[in-house]
């Protein structure tokens, strides 16, 4: 049949054991798996994400972005990202020299569990505001600071709720 | 490794991972616990491949020494009949089945050898390398096997 080694069919050798495959099943469990490795990525990216939303509304009810004419992320400087004893702890650091004469500093904390997420902020009085964070909602920043965001599975901008309202009106009656 | 490059080499390797561990541990589903090893070996290692070969190599050697580690480990307690998972292979000729059956009745320390060699194409010397032992053991292993499986083919062919 085919090539003779050492007294063995090397072609019906590999004919034979070319049948003898991983399933397809067990290569998407890999992928999968890999996957599923990068939840602190994940969950870095949203809390940025939440981070300056917050930013924004903050922002927005001190009538800044008005002021700025939505230049408010051109103001965004710093972006520092660590993970003590398992949470995930995000510092965005807004220069907000051309808004106020005192930057502010926004924390935002993920307890490890993936669902409840906590910002801590200081208001522009000093005071530190610890409020938790609905992490569930997909948020997209257009690069024009427009803010669009709702619940999971929903795609439209135009059928999700605020989250710049919503923001906006949570800062507003702690900045009040 | 980035994503899109892992998903690719997961694919082109999982197949060859997969038969060298079920070579070593002979059923499907230590084979694929083997296999899912070492891809994530393969995702996690932070290492420059000088080439293809080097990179096929580094996963043939991985494969080997984690089909080993299965095989020595308390895990290694499940078991299905051969002549099952055989049937649902569909070899097309009795051959085929044949040389499956003889080959998995062979000890455990001639299979890998047997596979690197006839289906990998490896000379001696590099598939001695590839399982970590001597040239002369694996030259003798070689032959042995060889001879095993010639009787057990012949005796199958004459019955």
């Amino acid at each position: 049949m085919g090539r003779n080694v050492g007294g063995l069919d090397r072609e019906l050798f590999q004919k034979t054991f070319s049948k003898v495959k991983a399933s397809p099943k067990m290569y998407q469990e890999v992928i999968r798996m890999t996957e599923q490795r990068k939840p602190k990525r994940f969950i870095v990216r949203r809390l940025v994400v939440a981070a300056l939303v917050l930013a924004l509304a903050a922002a927005l009810a001190m009538g800044a972005n008005a002021a700025t004419n939505g230049e408010f992320f051109n103001h965004v400087v710093t972006f520092v990202t660590t993970t003590v004893d398992g949470e995930m702890e995000i510092e965005v650091t807004a220069d907000l020299g051309a808004i106020t004469e005192d930057g502010m500093v926004f924390t935002v904390r993920d307890t490890g569990d993936g669902r409840k997420s906590y910002i801590t902020y200081r208001d522009k009085n000093g005071n530190i505001i610890t409020e938790e964070m609905d992490m569930d909602k997909e948020i997209t920043i257009e690069k024009d600071g427009a803010v669009y965001g709702g619940g999971a599975g929903q795609d439209s901008a135009a059928s999700q709720p605020n989250v710049e309202a919503e923001s906006a009106q949570r800062a507003a009656s702690n900045a009040g | 490794m980035g994503d899109g490059e892992f998903a690719a080499r997961a694919q082109q390797f999982a197949d060859t991972i997969y038969r060298i561990a079920f070579h070593t541990c002979k059923n499907a589903a230590d084979a694929e616990d083997i296999v899912q090893n070492v891809l994530l070996k393969l995702y996690r290692a932070d290492k420059e491949f000088e080439s293809e070969e080097h990179l096929r190599r580094w996963v043939i050697r991985v494969a080997v020494n984690e089909s080993k580690k299965l095989v020595c480990s308390a895990w290694f307690r499940r078991s299905v009949p051969l002549e099952e998972y055989a049937e649902s292979l569909e070899f097309s000729t009795p051959e085929e089945s044949a040389l499956f059956l003889a080959v998995m009745e062979l000890p455990k320390k001639y299979r890998v050898p047997i596979y690197l060699y006839y289906y990998e194409g490896y000379p001696a010397k590099e598939a001695a390398a590839l399982c970590g032992i001597k040239v002369s053991t694996m030259q003798t292993r070689l032959q042995r096997a060889r001879e095993r499986l010639k009787k057990k083919l012949t005796d199958e062919k004459e019955r």
